[in-house]
């Protein structure tokens, strides 16, 4: 080829280069976000439906209560405090059997029909006849497909009766029942209308929502992104907001640029990597909620080395809770040992939990359960952060006592699997309570109905690990603290149970999860608990 | 009985349409014979994914139920699901669904897995064709002027850009790009489709934004979704560019070296007219397979560029899907990723009839 040849063809590529160039530049520069519009960046991976019996992530969770208002509210601020939603007042009868709600009156739902008692109570029986994910949280207090009509009744168009078989702890079954997803209030004729094949409208449902909130749901894509828009007539305040959208943006690196160019107002998956570029910023506010959830390890029973209570405990002595706290898992978890988290009403302080690293202890204990020269073991974790990164720290311990720990990393959906059938020797997990009550935990981590194989109580972990929770007597104190109406009497009898699983249990809790949540500095006025996010109340300066 | 001249065919038309039968019957085979290999091929790649599936360690029923479900509820889905039957009966109920075009519902979208892939499909489709335009336009020239100038600068750079588009890894090039271009710089847009401002604004037709936003004379939407797809579109093909320029390379060399090359720079032929006239015309037919491969598995999924850049498509379905064993989902989009592959080939067959004389 002949230079000039050459030489035209570089200028040719020159010349579409610089047109390139110039289409980019003549690009509108990018739209921040309007005012009246939050958009958060969040990974949108699964979400499978929006009908309230069925959810089961926390993103669709956390959207459907800005959509959905349920009879009663947990309090913006301190959600250990009710306040009345639907239901704008309620009694409870002196032996706690009954309790009457009142039932707001004037109230809308989108397609015009009125809100009324008899909604509020198909509601909660069809949750139960449903049986999908929402279900347990009525059928952990005594409603079945067979009771749950008679149970839950409008004896007018205001008034729901709901009565219970045993006398439970009011301020608890309240802000365990009736203040989330299993209590909001749907549209009965509007999703009968929509049946199908006796489903309970719960194909409709999954793609749309009939009820009462601040919110309505506008567009929905998996994997991409999640809108909502006002309702105008919302009635218990006014709403600033007018659009939230929810964009996917799986990346946490991303989502920070996004953020730092004005592109997003609300990051919720940054990682720790970004925490201290954020923190430097004078723009962003890096907020860290503490969670009510949990890492932990679980040591199968099953497993006839750790049957014995004091490896177990040896266990417990390996992990170096502060140090972890302040290096990896900085701003991502606060060390806890006790099962009751920190914020939960009967949670007992941190001073009082006696673990730390100590391996002479460790060492002591395995060579007085006659395995002096240490053992193996097979540790299950998830294989996302931090499940590795505390899996080495505590393989590295156990190394230096004997115990070979052999890292098996899978995804969340084997993890599980394994574990609720009890089919792993030990393995690190993670659990979530949604309320802020010790009973949350302790109904699930410290109570076992029956540690038989055949009995299959898989929604306890204490089951899982296959634990005689009952041998202990902690059953018996369990459910006596879910009927016990004296608030301080409660509490002790919290503080009793953490004690005994503290020295006897096979899990061993390390942290407490700390959510982190970036914002734009004009974002104001948004509350932000360990359960709910109110959008509701968020403006823009 | 009389016999008029239209009775009678001359022995040449006869042999002509005899010909033309021969030719016909034998053209109706071989599309017989591909309609069944595609069959069976579809179906070998459905029964090797669907027994694959089933015998992972991964629990669907959890991704649906949740972990802290109880037992009562677990079991009501995992038969939901159709889990209790037997393994073949599985297959065959979803194939004859399949048949059906019913690819059943996706359990961590909660949406028909038709119209999922119906979704996600054109977001990468528009990402593999920008991508796989980038690598064209830009690979095949170097291509061809690092093979005309071996051994010289431009074939060193070519090479070096070749060997940096294979070894980086694209997540850490996409996040670099990102920060470069949209954070410090700002020339482009951010990750997504189009800025959040214009999300949900135009009404998806073809589910090309780009076209989509064109038709809906949305002329702020459709530079907004340009200047979005310019990064991850040139990072994806960035990579095609790497390997279409190396094999255009080398089959360049190849032709080069050809006695019709030196034959014709004798006849005075100028450089330009002997490289692209004669020598490129002979690489254009082995390139088409090697563009076709690429943009196959461009459409595949690029799931690394695709989270890099909050790109909502295909890959990320499919990974998503495959990491919470929604079968549903898997094998519908096995089938897309067997169909794209099948109908690619097809489309690199029919351009080589078209393109080299020989096989006409």
């Amino acid at each position: 080829m002949r230079t000039s040849d050459c030489g035209r063809t570089v200028l040719s590529a020159g010349l579409a280069a610089g047109l390139l160039a110039t289409a980019l530049a003549s690009t509108p520069a990018p739209a921040k976000t309007p005012k009246d519009t939050l958009v958060l960046g969040w990974t949108l991976a699964i979400y499978r439906t929006l009908d309230p019996a069925d959810i089961g992530e926390t993103f669709v969770d956390e959207m459907m209560n800005n959509v959905c208002d349920p009879l009663v509210f947990q309090d913006y601020e301190n959600p250990a405090k009710l306040a009345p939603g639907i239901a704008e007042s309620w009694s409870v009868t002196d032996d706690a059997l009954t309790y009457t709600f009142k039932i707001r009156q004037g109230l809308k739902f989108p397609s015009g029909n009125p809100v009324t008692a008899h909604d509020a109570a198909w509601s909660i029986q069809r949750n139960v006849k449903l049986n999908l994910n929402s279900a347990v949280m009525h059928k952990e207090w005594g409603f079945t497909d067979e009771n749950v009509v008679e149970s839950v009744t409008a004896s007018d168009d205001h008034t729901l009766v709901v009565k219970v078989t045993e006398p439970f702890a009011p301020p608890l079954f309240l802000a365990q029942v009736f203040t989330g997803r299993a209590a909001f209030v749907l549209d009965r004729k509007e999703v009968m209308a929509h049946e199908k094949d006796g489903d309970w409208g719960n194909g409709w449902l999954s793609k749309t929502s009939a009820c009462v909130g601040p919110y309505r749901v506008r567009t929905w894509k998996a994997n991409d992104v999640f809108i909502l828009e006002r309702n105008d007539d919302y009635w218990r305040n006014e709403v600033k907001i007018k659009r939230i959208v929810v964009r996917h943006v799986p990346e946490g690196g991303a989502q920070r640029l996004l953020l730092e160019k004005g592109d997003i107002d609300i990051a919720r998956n940054i990682t720790s990597s970004d925490f201290a570029a954020i923190e430097r910023n004078p723009d962003l506010v890096l907020f860290n909620n503490p969670m009510h959830s949990y890492w932990y390890i679980g040591l199968c029973t099953c497993d006839e080395v750790l049957q014995s209570r004091d490896i177990r405990e040896a266990f417990k002595w390996l992990v170096d809770y502060k140090k972890l706290e302040s290096t990896v898992m900085r701003n991502v978890g606060v060390a806890r040992q006790s099962v009751v988290p920190i914020g939960a009403f009967g949670a007992i302080p941190v001073d009082d939990e006696p673990y730390r690293l100590d391996l002479d202890k460790a060492r002591e204990l395995i060579a007085r359960a006659g395995h002096p020269d240490g053992f193996k073991k097979k540790l299950i974790i998830d294989q996302v952060f931090p499940f590795p990164e505390i899996a080495q720290h505590v393989q590295a311990n156990a190394a230096k006592i004997g115990i070979e720990l052999e890292i098996q990393p899978m995804a969340a959906a084997q993890l599980y699997g394994q574990f609720r059938s009890r089919d792993f020797e030990s393995g690190i997990f993670a659990w979530t309570t949604n309320v802020p009550d010790a009973h949350g935990m302790v109904s699930r981590h410290v109570f076992n109905p029956d540690n038989r194989d055949e009995f299959k109580g898989t929604m306890f972990p204490a089951w899982r690990v296959g634990w005689d929770v009952a041998a202990l007597g902690l059953n018996d104190k369990v459910l006596a603290a879910k009927m016990e109406t004296d608030t301080e009497k409660r509490r002790r009898m919290y503080h009793e149970i953490q004690r005994v699983q503290l020295a006897e249990s096979p899990f061993v809790y390390m942290f407490q999860k700390i959510e982190n949540i970036a914002m734009r500095k004009e974002v104001k006025g948004l509350p932000i608990t360990a359960f709910k996010k109110f959008y509701a109340k968020a403006y823009k300066e | 009985m009389a016999v008029s001249d239209r009775d009678i065919e001359p022995v040449g038309a006869l042999a002509d349409r005899a010909v033309r039968r021969q030719v016909w019957l034998r053209r109706a085979g071989a599309a017989g014979r591909l309609v069944v290999s595609v069959f069976v091929t579809l179906l070998g790649l459905l029964a090797l994914t669907f027994f694959i599936g089933r015998m992972l360690p991964i629990d669907p029923v959890l991704a649906v139920v949740g972990d802290q479900a109880d037992q009562a509820t677990y079991e009501m889905m995992y038969r939901k699901l159709g889990l209790d039957q037997p393994l073949y009966v599985q297959f065959w109920t979803y194939i004859s669904s399949a048949a059906r075009l019913d690819f059943g519902v996706g359990t961590f979208s909660g949406q028909e897995v038709a119209s999922d892939i119906a979704r996600v499909f054109p977001a990468t489709l528009e990402l593999a064709t920008v991508a796989l335009l980038v690598g064209v336009f830009l690979g095949i020239p170097m291509g061809v002027l690092a093979a005309v100038f071996r051994n010289s600068l431009i074939d060193h750079v070519t090479r070096i850009i070749g060997l940096i588009g294979y070894s980086t890894p694209i997540f850490w090039l996409g996040l670099m790009g990102l920060l470069v271009f949209y954070g410090m710089l700002g020339w482009v847009g951010g990750p997504g489709r189009v800025d959040s401002f214009y999300i949900d604004i135009v009404e998806p037709v073809t589910g090309s934004i780009l076209i989509d936003a064109a038709l809906a004379d949305e002329w702020d939407i459709f530079w907004n979704a340009v200047s979005h797809i310019v990064m991850p579109g040139s990072i994806l093909g960035f990579t095609a560019l790497a390997y279409i320029a190396r094999m255009t390379r080398s089959f360049m060399l190849e032709q080069l070296n050809q006695e019709y090359v030196i034959t014709a720079r004798v006849k005075g032929l100028s450089n330009r007219q002997v490289i692209w006239r004669h020598a490129f015309r002979n690489v254009a037919v082995p390139l088409i397979t090697v563009i076709a491969l690429s943009y196959g598995f461009l459409l595949e999924g690029a799931v690394l560029t695709e989270t890099v850049f909050a790109w909502p498509g295909f890959g990320q379905y499919l990974t998503n899907a495959l990491l919470q064993g929604d079968m549903n989902a898997v094998l519908g989009c096995t089938l897309v990723v067997g169909v794209i592959f099948i109908a690619l080939n097809l489309l690199s067959d029919l351009l080589y009839r078209l393109l080299d004389p020989r096989t006409k």
